[in-house]
C-alpha cells in the first residue's frame, strides 16, 4: 500500500507566514505559504506541499490550489470578504475538478462573489449557499487580530485548524479539509475528493447548528431510524462512488456507540470522542477510522486520510499530545488537536509516514 | 494465539438428539448429546457433568477448557405458568448440587432448584428470583418439534432454537467464555438467555440478538445500562460475584433500535451487499462491555455481525473471509425476533484464551 506524511504547518513556525487575521488575502497567504511555496531555511525548512497554482491570484484575495497527487482537483478560495456581512472574517471555499478561471460565471456571480468557473463543481450552486461554496471562518472579527492555526497537508490532502476566538472559554478550533480520502475502490476511483466547512454565513453558531466539521453521524438513532443516509451539511464529495454524477453530499462515520454527546437534528451527530475511560482492560487507546459515507446505501466509500476517531474522554489528553501506536497500529505515531467547536471532539492525526495513499 | 473450532450440532444430524420438545427434559438430551457424549458423526463437545442428572430434567455442564464453569440445567418446568416450554439456566463457579440451594430456604425447593454451589450466576435478586435467566425451547407444552442448532467448542456454547413462537425466528441463548482482553481474566465465564418467565421472545423479553445502542440522543450513553438477562461471572477486576454486561457491535450501521430498558439495536446493518466501492462484506466483532464501568473487557467467541441487511443472505449460507478475516469461514444463522442475524465462524481459527 502506497503510504505518505503530512507535514505539519502552524501559525508559529519561523518564517513561516505568521497568524491568520480577519482581512482579506490573511487565507491566501498561509495557503501559498504552505501549500505551494514552503517557507523556512535549515532546520526551520518547511518543504511545500506540493501543490500547484494553476491560475495566478487575483488581488491577494483570489487562489486556487491544485493537489499534486490524486485526483488533481482544484480548491478555489475567494478570501476577499465575499459575503457583505460577513465581510472579510470568513472566505469561500469551493472544489473544482479542472478550473479555467477565479472569475465568476453565470449572470448571478459579480467579481467578489465569485466561486470561480470551470468543470466539476463541488459543491454545486444549488447545494449550498446560492453560489455554491463551503465557509471558512477564519476570524471573529474583521480586523488584523492574531488568530492561530495549524495545517497538515501532503500532496493530496489538506486539513487546517484556526482559533478564531468566537470563543475563548474555552477556545476551540474551527475545523475545514480538502483534498482525497482514502478510496475503498483504490485508484479506480478518480473521483476521491472531498470538500468541508461550514453551511452559514458569518455566524460563529454551534456544533450541529452551522457547523459539523467536528461531528460524526449518530448513524442509528431509535426514533429516526438510521443516520448514515443523511449527508452532513458542509460536507461535498466530487461525484459519487461510480462517478456517473457530479457533487454529491456525504457524511462520516466514526464508531458512535462509544461517544456520548448528541448535536443538532438535521441530521443527529455526535462528537468525536469516547466514553471508555483510561487506562483500559488490556492498557489500550481504542481508535477508529472517520469512514466517508455515501448516503445513497448508505455505503462506505473510503476513509479519511491519517484522521482517527479516539473513542475516550476528550478530557484525557492535551492539545498537541503525542501517541504511539500498537497491535493494529502498530509503526504509526499519532498526535491530538483539541477540542472542535463542540467543546468535546478531538482529531487524532497520524503524523508519521504510514498515511494510507491511493 | 491459540485458536479453536465450533462442532455444529442440529436437530437434523443422522443419529443425533432429534428435535427439542416442549416437554420436560428435552433440552438435558439435546445438550447431553452434544456437550458430553456425542454422536455417531459429531464428536461432543468435551464438556463434563460434575454431577448426573436427575430425573432426566435437572443436569448442569461443566467447562472442559477456559473458565472451567458450569452451567445448570432445570428442564423439569419449574415455573408454573410457562411449565415445560422453558427451562431454567445459570452458571456456577463451582457446582454441589443440583437441588436446592444454600440459604435459599423453602423457595428453593422441589421443581424451584437453582442448584446449590459457589458463584452463581446471576444471583437471586439479579434475575429470575431464584437466579436463572430462562431458555424457550416451544411455543407450546407438547410434543410438537422445534429445530435446533448448537455451536459450540470445549469452553463455549450457543444455542438457536426455531421455538414456533414467530415462524423462522430463532430464539438464542449461550454460555461459557468470551475471548478476554485481559490474559489473566479468570471470570470471563457468561451466560446469557431471556430474562422473563413465559413470555414470547423479542420485545422487552429477549435482548439476546441485540446489540446496545450505546449513544442515544437526549440520552448519552447505554452502555452504563444493564442488558437484561445477560451475566458474566464476576466484572472485570475480579471481586464481588455475578454482574451484568452489555453486547456491542456496530450500532452505527444497524437498521432500528428499540427501547427495552436500555436502548438496543439489531444485529444487521444497512451497507448494500456488497459494499460498492469495495465489493465487500463488512462483518464486526461482537463485544463484551464491564458494566458499569462501559470498558471493553473481550469477543464475543466466533460470533460477528454483519453488516448488510438479512435479505441478503439466507440461513444456513457459508461464505470465506478475505482482507482482515482472510482464512476464516463463516455461516449464517438468521432470522430472530428483531430481525438480527449472526455471523459464526465455522473455521478452526476462533479466537481462544
Amino acid at each position: 500500500m502506497s503510504q505518505s506524511q503530512f507535514t505539519i504547518y502552524t501559525s508559529s513556525d519561523p518564517y513561516g507566514p505568521g497568524a491568520i487575521n480577519g482581512l482579506t488575502g490573511s487565507l491566501l497567504t498561509v495557503l501559498d505559504a504552505c501549500l505551494v511555496n514552503g517557507y523556512g531555511t535549515g532546520s526551520n525548512y518547511k518543504a511545500p506541499a506540493g501543490w500547484t497554482k494553476p491560475l495566478p491570484n487575483v488581488s491577494g484575495s483570489l487562489g486556487c490550489y491544485k493537489q499534486g497527487s490524486g485526483s488533481q482537483f482544484t480548491m478555489f478560495v475567494n478570501d476577499s470578504g465575499p459575503n457583505t456581512s460577513a465581510a472579510a472574517r470568513e472566505a469561500w471555499v469551493t472544489g473544482w475538478e479542472s478550473m479555467t478561471s477565479l472569475a465568476p460565471s453565470g449572470s448571478v456571480f459579480t467579481a467578489s462573489n465569485s466561486a470561480g468557473s470551470g468543470y466539476g463543481q463541488f459543491p454545486l450552486p444549488p447545494q449550498l449557499l446560492t453560489y455554491g461554496h463551503v465557509v471558512w471562518r477564519k476570524s471573529v472579527a474583521n480586523d488584523y487580530t492574531s488568530k492561530s492555526w495549524m495545517i497538515m497537508a501532503d500532496a493530496s490532502t489538506m486539513y487546517m485548524w484556526i482559533n478564531t476566538a468566537d470563543t475563548t472559554a474555552p477556545p476551540f478550533y474551527m475545523h475545514y479539509g480538502f483534498g482525497d480520502f482514502y478510496s475503498l475502490a483504490g485508484t479506480n476511483d478518480k473521483a476521491r475528493c472531498f470538500i468541508y466547512g461550514r453551511v452559514a454565513e458569518n455566524a460563529a453558531g454551534s456544533a450541529g447548528q452551522y457547523d459539523w466539521t467536528d461531528l460524526i453521524s449518530f448513524s442509528n438513532q431509535i426514533d429516526t431510524g438510521n443516520q448514515l443516509s443523511v449527508a452532513q451539511p458542509g460536507h461535498f464529495l466530487a461525484r459519487n462512488a461510480v462517478g456517473g454524477a457530479s457533487s454529491v453530499g456525504f457524511t462520516k462515520k466514526g464508531d458512535n456507540s462509544y461517544t456520548g454527546t448528541t448535536y443538532g437534528s438535521s441530521p443527529y451527530a455526535c462528537a468525536i470522542n469516547g466514553i471508555i475511560s483510561i487506562p483500559t482492560v488490556d492498557n489500550s487507546l481504542i481508535l477508529s477510522p472517520i469512514y466517508i459515507v455515501e448516503p445513497a446505501g448508505p455505503s462506505l466509500r473510503g476513509r479519511l486520510r491519517g484522521m482517527y476517531h479516539m473513542c475516550h474522554p476528550a478530557s484525557s489528553f492535551t492539545d498537541g499530545q503525542t501517541i504511539q501506536g500498537s497491535n493494529d497500529f502498530a509503526g504509526k505515531s499519532f498526535m491530538i488537536v483539541k477540542p472542535g467547536i463542540s467543546t468535546v471532539s478531538m482529531w487524532t492525526m497520524e503524523t508519521s509516514p504510514t498515511v494510507e495513499t491511493n | 494465539m491459540a485458536t479453536s473450532q465450533f462442532t455444529i450440532y442440529t436437530s437434523s444430524d443422522p443419529n443425533g438428539p432429534g428435535m427439542l420438545l416442549g416437554t420436560a427434559g428435552s433440552l438435558v438430551s439435546v445438550l447431553n448429546a452434544c456437550l458430553v457424549n456425542g454422536y455417531t458423526g459429531k464428536p461432543s463437545a468435551g464438556w463434563t457433568k460434575p454431577i448426573p442428572d436427575i430425573s432426566g430434567s435437572m443436569a448442569c455442564y461443566k467447562q472442559a477448557s477456559g473458565s472451567q464453569f458450569t452451567l445448570f440445567v432445570n428442564d423439569s418446568g419449574p415455573n408454573a405458568n410457562s411449565l415445560t416450554r422453558e427451562a431454567w439456566v445459570c452458571g456456577y463457579e463451582t457446582i454441589t448440587s443440583l437441588t436446592g440451594s444454600t440459604g435459599g430456604g423453602s423457595i428453593f425447593t422441589g421443581s424451584y432448584g437453582n442448584g446449590t454451589g459457589y458463584g452463581q450466576f446471576p444471583l437471586s435478586f439479579q434475575n429470575g428470583t431464584y437466579g436463572h435467566v430462562v431458555v424457550r425451547k416451544s411455543s407450546a407444552n407438547d410434543t410438537t418439534n422445534r429445530p435446533w442448532i448448537i455451536a459450540a467448542d470445549a469452553s463455549t456454547m450457543y444455542m438457536w432454537v426455531l421455538t414456533g413462537d414467530v415462524a423462522n425466528s430463532y430464539a438464542h441463548w449461550s454460555f461459557g467464555d468470551i475471548y478476554a482482553l485481559r490474559n489473566t481474566d479468570v471470570y470471563k465465564g457468561y451466560i446469557y438467555a431471556m430474562p422473563t418467565e413465559n413470555s414470547t421472545p423479542g420485545g422487552n423479553n429477549d435482548v439476546c440478538d441485540c446489540i446496545n445502542m450505546g449513544c442515544q440522543r437526549d440520552q448519552g450513553s447505554n452502555f452504563s445500562g444493564q442488558m437484561a438477562g445477560h451475566f458474566v461471572a464476576r466484572n472485570m477486576s475480579g471481586f464481588g460475584g455475578s454482574n451484568w454486561f452489555s453486547r456491542r457491535g456496530d450500532a452505527g450501521v444497524a437498521s432500528s433500535g428499540h427501547d427495552a430498558a436500555c436502548y438496543v439495536t439489531n444485529i444487521n446493518g444497512v451497507l448494500p451487499c456488497p459494499n460498492p466501492a469495495d465489493n465487500s462484506i463488512w462483518m464486526n466483532p461482537l463485544w463484551m462491555m464491564d458494566y458499569p464501568t462501559i470498558a471493553l473487557r473481550g469477543k464475543f467467541r466466533g460470533l460477528y455481525q454483519i453488516c448488510h441487511p438479512i435479505s441478503n443472505f439466507s440461513d444456513g449460507q457459508v461464505f470465506s473471509g478475505s482482507g482482515d478475516f482472510a482464512g476464516r469461514t463463516f455461516m449464517v444463522v438468521k432470522t430472530s425476533p428483531y430481525n438480527s442475524m449472526w455471523g459464526l465462524e465455522i473455521s478452526p481459527t476462533v479466537d481462544t484464551n
